[in-house]
């Protein structure tokens, strides 16, 4: 049997169910303007970029707004601060230490020092 | 170009619509977008869902213009690509199931009561109504692969074979599919086929 008479056999074989699907064979009327919004929407996707060049300018985006976001993040870490912050981030063992250093010098360590008003300090200090 | 597609008129329109011609792409719109309405329609059931798959079909159509080759009848392809839209609309429905109360007969297949011509019996155009919600109904609650090959069948027209090449399945299937349909609407129409069927027959036979 032929396809052509194949797709005939239903109506051949069982006619009374064909018949009666007829009453809803007629079709729907379409929109007056179905025709030019087709158009109209295809060509301005013809001027849009296709989902794929989407996809790919949105990964791009994402991709380059991680890359700031990591670049400023390791900024504080990778560079000097400069003379305005140095003073706040100066480590309270560096101060101790300069402490313990000057509590540990000798009357003739402070005599030797080239300090400003360092004679004065000496004489008040031998009560001269 | 490849075999006998040479000789369909809408693989010609579609290759000039390759070469950038908009003018033949609104012919093939033209030619193709009651059928391919009424098509989906009948899948999705609700006339606003409808024109936008339609829509969208034709706008895959263009989209896909620039890699066309002609390896099927056009029409062939134009439902494949349907048939596919309606599958993925189907998913998408079912995701968000949401029907609104005025919509609710629309979802359901039954469009609005439709009055009868002055001269014409009404008692006989609400039946005629009636019959027709009824048979559409019944199409509509066929599982979706067999009211999808019923509808190619029934009301597009397309072959065995054109059906098998869209469903993407083989001849013995689509029979399959189409004696099952056949059979589970013979069970839910058998009232009407009992008392409409002999009528519609003896008219159809007149206007013959």
């Amino acid at each position: 049997m032929t396809d052509r008479n194949e797709s005939h056999a239903w109506k051949r074989d069982d006619p009374e169910l064909w018949d009666l699907l007829e009453v809803d064979a007629a079709p729907e009327a379409l929109p007056d303007d179905f025709v030019s919004r087709c158009v109209a929407t295809a060509r301005s996707a013809a001027l849009r970029p296709g989902p794929w060049v989407r996809v790919a300018i949105g990964t791009g985006v994402i991709a380059a707004g991680l890359l700031l976001w990591w670049g400023t993040s390791r900024q504080g870490r990778d560079t000097d601060p400069g003379p305005a912050d140095r003073t706040l981030t100066t480590p309270d063992s560096v101060i101790e230490d300069v402490i313990d250093r000057l509590e540990g010098l000798t009357d003739l360590d402070i005599l030797s020092l080239d300090l400003e008003g360092a004679e004065t300090v000496g004489d008040d200090f031998f009560g001269s | 170009m490849k075999g006998c597609y040479a000789d369909d008129p809408d693989v010609q329109l579609m290759l000039r619509v390759r070469d950038g011609d908009e003018l033949a792409f609104a012919e093939l719109v033209q030619r193709h977008a009651q059928a391919l309405f009424d098509f989906v329609l009948r899948y999705v059931g609700d006339r606003q869902h409808a024109e936008d798959v339609a829509q969208d079909c034709f706008l895959k159509v263009f989209r896909a213009a620039s890699r066309y080759e002609p390896t099927a009848r056009f029409r062939t392809w134009l439902f494949t690509i349907a048939t596919r839209r309606c599958l993925n609309h189907r998913r998408w429905s079912l995701r968000r199931r949401h029907v609104s109360v005025e919509r609710a007969g629309e979802e359901e297949g039954r469009g609005p009561l439709e009055l009868p011509a002055a001269g014409e019996d009404p008692t006989q155009g609400i039946e005629e109504t009636e019959l027709r919600q009824r048979v559409r109904a019944a199409v509509r609650d066929l599982p979706r692969r067999q009211r999808m090959a019923l509808v190619l069948h029934r009301y597009e027209g397309l072959s065995l074979a054109e059906i098998g090449e869209v469903m993407g399945l083989r001849m013995g299937a689509v029979k399959s599919l189409l004696n099952r349909a056949r059979e589970s609407l013979r069970r839910r129409l058998a009232g009407d086929l009992e008392l409409y069927a002999p009528a519609r027959r003896e008219v159809s036979e007149v206007r013959r």
